[in-house]
């Protein structure tokens, strides 16, 4: 049995993670291979290795069998391996023959000889059914049809292997049948490739064998026929977790927050939340669980007011609030605890008050007449800081003297302590330690317990199953299933996290 | 109008246009690998002074004079390479400070060197001959003004050819556009970003001190401080203004050209308009054509079609395709 | 305890500064001996500034400490509004045209106009560059510059025809003098130097500033906006909006200092007035981290530099245009500077094998 791609030990460690712990993965040649698990499961990391992005702390690569280093993307194309991102890397302005051949130029004397790289690339095309014009912009191209050009630059480029990360993300179900035919002719003509997704549906109907990681471990090599989307929910999202908390009875009170066919363009301008209902009462923990990238983003800021809403409606109290400006929903009684605090919640050149005083600073007593009352704002600082077990000897020291744990602290704090109507909470624990962990779980119970409506949205499914009372799982826009507590195990949502199923009833 | 298109106003044009032109592709190739120049003002002034000095000590040879005038420009694009590209500094202030730089440098060379305090001369220049290109003279009005001109202008004519083949035909060229797009998809490609950007920047410097010392040769024989006076900008309004298109911006150099030359024939006529009123509508048209193309592109961006198409679309009634590939293909 | 630590990165800042100061003027000092000038006329000059010559020091510094509270403004924002210089233009045209307009009356009323209308010029002039990009998104680098050179032609279109002195014998490119009830008092200690009372404002101005960065609703939107223009918008606030008073306040400035030249200095409008206090400005501001306070210390450091220059070059013909190195070599090493760094952790990076890994938008490992 030939291998094309052997990683054998591979470990990778970045500060406080170890996103790879001793990977192997085999690939046999002419194998279509899927690598399949949630985000955060390591493929990436793996693949960016495999790639020449980063190098490994150790174990050893092998390319048909002999050993090698691959130090960058240029040494691993020089060897045959071609990777199609999943953002591309093409230049919008100039033509699909142009980005094909950028690096890898045929000349005739000191020009481009556009004629022989046509001659190229039509071989490539009309060998793998890889349709497209040459000489359109790439700005003109659908998604499916860029992608195309991404295949066609790693075939140009004599690539024997291929990586596809996350391919069909953004295709629309004709396209990824394209592309299956594709690849199945890749296939034929003796290209490997290796298929990175979390799309269990496109895993087993394109792939021959699979290679599955969970929290930066292999949890299972399958070989595709033998397998089903039970065991390889399993394996990919793991067993049973109890995180149980303590919680008041379940006993929803009035609607505070209702969604209704709700639609939201991405800023790529795709529809990424389609026809969205559901609504939040006051005294339950709604979760949303799914893979990133399904449209949770786009929900949360159309919901916080951060991007225009294109169809539906959102009432909030009873009022329809989609003109409402984000301040204005803020004083409705809506916090938010961004996903990416760094990018969005927090400045890290400031101070720790700086950050603290966000939703307080325009407000009475604290601004009078546009000025603002420092000493004021330092007490509240300083409570603020107490009460939520924000470590730091002063909050005027700069924000960034904190630990990721503290700093989600200052955010929770911020957001919290407004006394909200609705807490968005989107991956709360995220790059936070164990302690800081307990400790907003704790918090958020607390806020459901006193009456208060939260959206947790969370990739990790251990978080949502505990914390939620209602689970609504969220795919490629759309959701598509709604469980009580205790009404599914993790295997369950699992699939339809990874589109196996969909739920036929109407969803509230 | 009689005045503004007989032969002498169009050969004006083409003279005056000349230094704009050389440095305008310089500017050009730089904001096409994304490197925002604005450092041209500064190359050109040490152009002009190199290329004075140097014909000075070479005693009268201009030849000279441009050599040193290009590589003195291609020094000081150097220390702004090493800033920008290296260094990573804000592009549009490290412009502004070479500059500075070089105002100062010349005027302190100038006073250091020379001993003089404003001017230097170049009184036993041999200056360069003007070429007669015989069967220009058959062709009416653009044949005269297109001959007679020094080898220089020539040059900066065949060179906006020669940059459009390189731009569009080249590897070389391509590797510039590309890196203007997206640095990312460059180093995939194995290629250096730095050193595209170094190529590009260097090029620029040795052509605007050309475009100095032309100034400062051919147009005067002699060296003023801060002679260059603003054609620097005028250079990077001359390619925000023509897309970084070396054929478009070649015209709007020569449009600039044009400009002066008419504003001079006004004021020799003494008519009413004010040459500075005149002088200013570069700037203003520069300032109309960049708003109308950040505007596009921001509606590009979003996806959103442009204004015009919704402007147009809701007065013919009729739906606007969004950009929205879902639905294409 | 608390207190301790923003004194002592204060004091970090201030020494990183005199730090480049010092390299720079060491630099200047070696080109003087390599040239053959005194070496050290420049400190000789610059330590006269402090000691005998403070009226030019005072003069100069009154334009550069309001310049460099204009750029710090915006700069504060991440805005960057280059267009100072064109301000600083319009803001005098404005006060001349008006001062010839005014009929004889109390000096303190007809000033306060002045100072209104030519802050208003300016304020109006840098609106053009802010509404630009807050609806189409237009770089304001380059519309602020553009406007630059249409406002110093305006003005140039102004003395040598509308405005035009028509009393004097030689067509001149400047206005007829201004009337004296239209004068900003200069500083009589000072005689016959032009310093004058708007150094006061210039202080007056910085105190304003300061004030609006660290105790108003404004300068924390600044502050927040400008480090992180996504936490504006989580939070509720109009980045936008944030624009365009920002612009105002520069612009607003920069007029000030128009009218300050042409109603202390010049007593009239004259072509090119302006000895470029808006890119000096930047360096002023730069030098002094964007920080109010600090920019009185970094506009009297460069006023002291400039009017050093000139007077080195009376008394030992060196050439004043040294001070104009010295100032560049000053700018490339501050954003160098701001870039080393950026550097330290590119290398820190590439230490930790994270050397090029392309935009993965939410994708974790």
């Amino acid at each position: 049995m030939a291998y094309a791609v052997e990683l054998l030990d591979i470990t990778k460690k970045f500060p406080g993670v170890v996103a790879d712990d001793n990977v192997s993965l085999f690939v046999e040649q002419g194998d279509i291979h899927g690598l399949i698990g949630e985000n955060g499961a390591g493929k990436s990391t793996l693949m960016n290795i495999l790639y020449g992005y980063t190098q490994p702390d150790s174990g050893v690569i092998k390319l048909f069998g002999e050993e090698t280093k691959i130090q960058s993307p240029h040494v691993a194309i020089q060897q045959g391996i071609g990777m199609v991102h999943q953002h591309y890397m093409l230049m919008p302005n100039l033509t699909v023959l142009q980005n094909i051949i950028l690096g890898r130029v045929p000349k005739k004397g000191l020009l481009i000889d556009e004629k022989a790289a046509k001659v190229k690339i039509n071989k490539i095309i009309e060998s793998f059914q890889l349709h497209i014009d040459l000489n359109a912009r790439i700005s003109q191209l659908s998604v499916g049809q860029k992608q195309r050009v991404e295949i066609i630059k790693a075939l140009y480029r004599d690539a024997r292997i291929l990586i596809l990360d996350e391919p069909t993300a953004v295709l629309t179900p004709s396209e990824i049948d394209k592309l299956i035919l594709v690849l199945r002719e890749l296939k034929n003509q003796g290209k490997t490739i290796i298929f990175i997704t979390h799309k269990l549906r496109e895993v087993l109907a394109v792939t021959d064998n699979l290679t599955v990681m969970r929290k930066g471990v292999v949890t299972g090599r399958l070989t595709t026929k033998e397998t089903d989307t039970h065991e390889l929910s399993r394996l990919m999202v793991g067993r049973d977790i109890d995180l149980r908390i303590p919680m008041a009875d379940y006993q929803p009170g009035e609607e505070v927050i209702k969604v209704s066919n709700l639609s939201v363009f991405s800023k790529r301008n795709l529809q990424a939340v389609k026809d969205v209902s559901f609504s939040i009462k006051s005294g339950e923990i709604v979760g949303i669980a799914g893979v990133e990238g399904n449209g949770q983003t786009e929900l949360i800021e159309a919901i916080s007011g951060m991007t225009r809403i294109e169809g539906g409606e959102i009432q909030f109290m009873g009022e329809k609030i989609n003109k409402f400006s984000v301040r204005r929903r803020r004083e409705k009684g809506m916090s938010h605890i961004p996903e990416d605090r760094l990018k969005i919640g927090l400045s890290k050149s400031c101070t720790i008050r700086d950050n603290l005083i966000l939703n307080w600073y325009y407000k009475k007593p604290y601004c009078k007449a546009s000025v603002l009352d420092n000493g004021k704002l330092q007490s509240l600082s300083e409570k603020l800081c107490k009460e939520y077990q924000i470590k730091t000897p002063d909050s005027r020291y700069k924000l960034g003297t904190l630990s990721g744990g503290n700093m989600q602290k200052v955010v929770f704090a911020r957001e919290v302590s407004s006394d909200p109507r609705l807490l968005i909470a989107a991956q709360p624990t995220r790059g936070v330690d164990i302690g800081a962990i307990e400790y907003i779980h704790h918090k958020i119970v607390e806020l459901r317990d006193k009456g208060k409506a939260i959206m947790l949205v969370s990739a990790e499914l251990d978080e949502i199953m505990s914390l939620s009372d209602r689970i609504l799982v969220m795919y490629e826009g759309c959701i598509v299933a709604q469980f009580r507590r205790g009404e599914a195990d993790q295997q369950t949502i699992g699939m339809y996290m990874m589109g196996a199923k969909k739920q036929e009833a109407g969803i509230v | 109008m009689e005045i503004s298109f007989n032969s002498t106003v169009l050969a004006s044009m083409l003279r005056i246009a000349t230094p704009l032109t050389l440095a305008s592709i310089g500017c050009l190739l730089c904001q096409r690998a994304g490197v925002v120049n604005f450092a041209m003002e500064g190359f050109m002034l040490m152009g002009s002074f190199v290329g004075v000095a140097a014909v000075i000590f070479s005693n009268g040879n201009v030849w000279v004079g441009f050599l040193f005038a290009m590589l003195s420009g291609a020094l000081i694009s150097a220390i702004f390479a090493l800033s920008v590209v290296n260094f990573k500094a804000n592009q549009v202030i490290s412009g502004i400070a070479i500059n500075l730089l070089c105002s100062g440098a010349t005027t302190y060379l100038l006073r250091t060197i020379f001993k003089v305090p404003g001017t230097i001369r170049a009184d036993d220049i041999n200056k360069l001959e003007t070429l007669d290109i015989p069967f220009l003279d058959k062709i009416p009005v653009v044949g005269e003004a297109l001959n007679h001109h020094t080898i220089i202008t020539y040059l900066a004519i065949i060179l906006v050819m020669i940059t459009f083949v390189v731009l569009f035909k080249t590897e070389f060229g391509l590797n510039i556009r590309a890196q203007g797009e997206s640095e990312d998809a460059v180093k995939t490609a194995g290629i250096n970003p730095k050193r595209v950007q170094w190529n590009v920047i260097l090029i620029s410097g040795a052509l605007s001190g050309l475009a100095g010392a032309y100034l400062s040769t051919v147009i005067v024989s002699s060296f003023t401080i801060d002679m260059v006076q603003g054609r620097g900008f005028n250079t990077f309004t001359a390619v925000v203004f023509g897309n970084a298109h070396p054929i478009a911006v070649w015209l709007v150099t020569l449009l600039f050209g044009y400009a002066d030359a008419v504003g001079i024939q006004i004021e020799l006529l003494g008519t009413g308009i004010s040459p500075s009123i005149i002088k200013m509508f570069p700037y203003g048209l520069a300032i109309v054509a960049l708003t109308i193309s950040s505007g596009s592109a921001m509606n590009r961006n979003i996806g959103r079609p442009s204004k015009m198409k919704q402007l147009v679309g809701r007065i013919l009634k009729k739906p606007v395709s969004e950009t929205n590939e879902e639905t294409a293909k | 305890m608390k207190w301790y630590s923003s004194i002592i990165d204060v004091c970090k800042t201030i020494l990183r500064q005199i730090l480049l100061i010092a390299v720079s003027i060491g630099l200047a000092t070696l080109f003087l001996s390599v040239s053959g000038y005194e070496p050290f006329s420049i400190l000789q000059g610059m330590w006269k500034g402090v000691t005998s010559d403070l009226a030019s020091m005072v003069r100069w510094s009154t334009g550069l400490i309001l310049a460099g509270l204009a750029v710090c403004v915006t700069f504060k924002a991440e805005i960057w509004n280059l267009g100072i210089d064109g301000q600083i233009y319009m803001g005098g045209a404005a006060a001349a045209a008006l001062a010839l307009a005014l009929p004889e009356g109390s000096q303190f009323l007809s000033v306060s106009a002045m100072v209104i209308v030519g802050m208003l010029a300016g304020m109006l002039y840098a609106m053009i560059p802010a509404l630009l990009k807050v609806f189409f998104e237009t770089n304001e680098v380059v519309s602020t510059l553009l406007l630059n050179f249409i406002a110093i032609r305006f003005v140039e279109y102004l003395v040598s025809g509308p405005m035009q002195d028509p009393t004097s014998i030689t067509k001149l490119n400047a206005s007829q003098k201004l009337p004296l009830w239209t004068w900003i008092p200069r500083l009589k200690i000072f005689d016959p130097s032009p310093a004058n009372i708007g150094f006061y404002f210039a202080i007056v101005a910085v105190i304003i500033i300061a004030f609006v960065f660290y105790k108003t609703k404004l300068g924390y939107e600044i502050k927040i906006i400008g480090t992180n223009a996504n936490l504006g918008v989580y939070g509720g606030m109009k980045p936008k909006w944030v624009t365009v008073m920002v612009m105002c306040i520069s612009g607003a400035l920069a007029g000030l200092i128009g009218v300050i030249e042409v109603a202390a200095v010049q007593h009239r409008l004259i072509n090119a007035f302006n000895p470029d206090f808006g890119f000096d400005g930047i360096v002023v501001s730069l030098l002094a981290n964007n920080n109010p306070v600090g920019i009185i210390l970094s506009g009297l450091f460069f006023g002291n530099l400039r009017n050093a220059g000139i007077a080195m070059e009376r008394v030992t013909e060196t050439p004043s245009a040294i001070t104009d190195i010295v100032m560049a070599i000053v700018i490339l090493t501050i954003t160098a500077n701001f870039a080393i760094p950026r550097i330290r952790n590119i290398i820190k990076r590439k230490k930790m094998n994270k050397e090029f890994t392309p935009n993965r938008a939410g994708s974790e490992n």
